[in-house]
């Protein structure tokens, strides 16, 4: 791209793929630590809370107002968006896909762990790991797919 | 490196003396893709594939091609 030239669409919309795999992310850190609260005394409990608030807001402040001129841009610009195609989408869809597989994967495992080891955590215990591990599996997957394509500037 | 598919795109390119960002504004989509495409890291959607044939007025066989096409 051109230097101080105003991003495409196309690119706007990589831009916003990126910064959704990132909140992804962070949210599958705020699961973590939430799950985490499971595991320690009701004090360490109390401070993973205080860390999950936080990064909830972080959450908020870093994808709401991308999400909001997306969503504006979106409206002006129906046509350019109808069929959004490119290597970012693809790398998004192949790392929603991978996430499926291990969510899948990682539900059969907790199945046997469940009735044999944990029996003594909660059943929110589980759901919370999985949301976790589901949405930290797709970001990582998405990042790693889309450093791949980081070639060099190009001319 | 795809190993199927094979592209010209460069050389296109080099004869319309144009960017990876010209081309890449020309038919609506990001540089990364069309430079991902270039290297054969991205296999294009047919609809990519014949934008990118309209646009330097070329068939489709002519810019994309099959490595191991025996044809």
């Amino acid at each position: 791209m051109t230097k101080g030239k105003k991003p495409s669409f196309p690119e706007q919309i990589d831009k916003m793929m990126q910064r959704v795999a990132l909140g992804t992310f962070l949210v599958a850190v705020a699961y973590a630590i939430i799950t985490a609260k499971f595991l320690v005394a009701e004090e360490t409990g109390e401070i993973l809370n205080i860390i999950a608030k936080v990064l909830g807001v972080l959450i908020i402040v870093l994808i709401l107002p991308g999400f909001v001129k997306f969503v504006n841009m979106r409206r002006k610009n129906r046509e350019a968006c109808r069929e959004p195609e490119g290597f970012v989408i693809e790398m998004f869809n192949k790392a929603t896909g991978k996430a499926f597989q291990f969510t899948f994967l990682f539900l059969i495992f907790f199945e046997i762990v469940s009735k044999n080891y944990l029996t003594h955590l909660p059943g929110e215990f589980f759901i919370k790991v999985i949301v976790s591990v589901t949405l930290g599996i797709f970001s990582i997957t998405f990042f790693f797919l889309n450093r791949a394509g980081d070639i060099g500037e190009g001319e | 490196m795809n190993r199927e598919l094979s592209n010209r795109i460069r050389v296109f390119r080099a004869e319309h003396r144009m960017s990876q960002a010209d081309l890449a504004d020309a038919i609506g989509v990001t540089r990364k893709t069309i430079n991902t495409i270039e290297v054969g890291k991205y296999v294009p959607s047919t609809i990519i594939a014949l934008k990118i044939a309209r646009y330097f007025q070329a068939p489709v066989e002519e810019i994309f091609s099959l490595t191991n096409n025996p044809a």
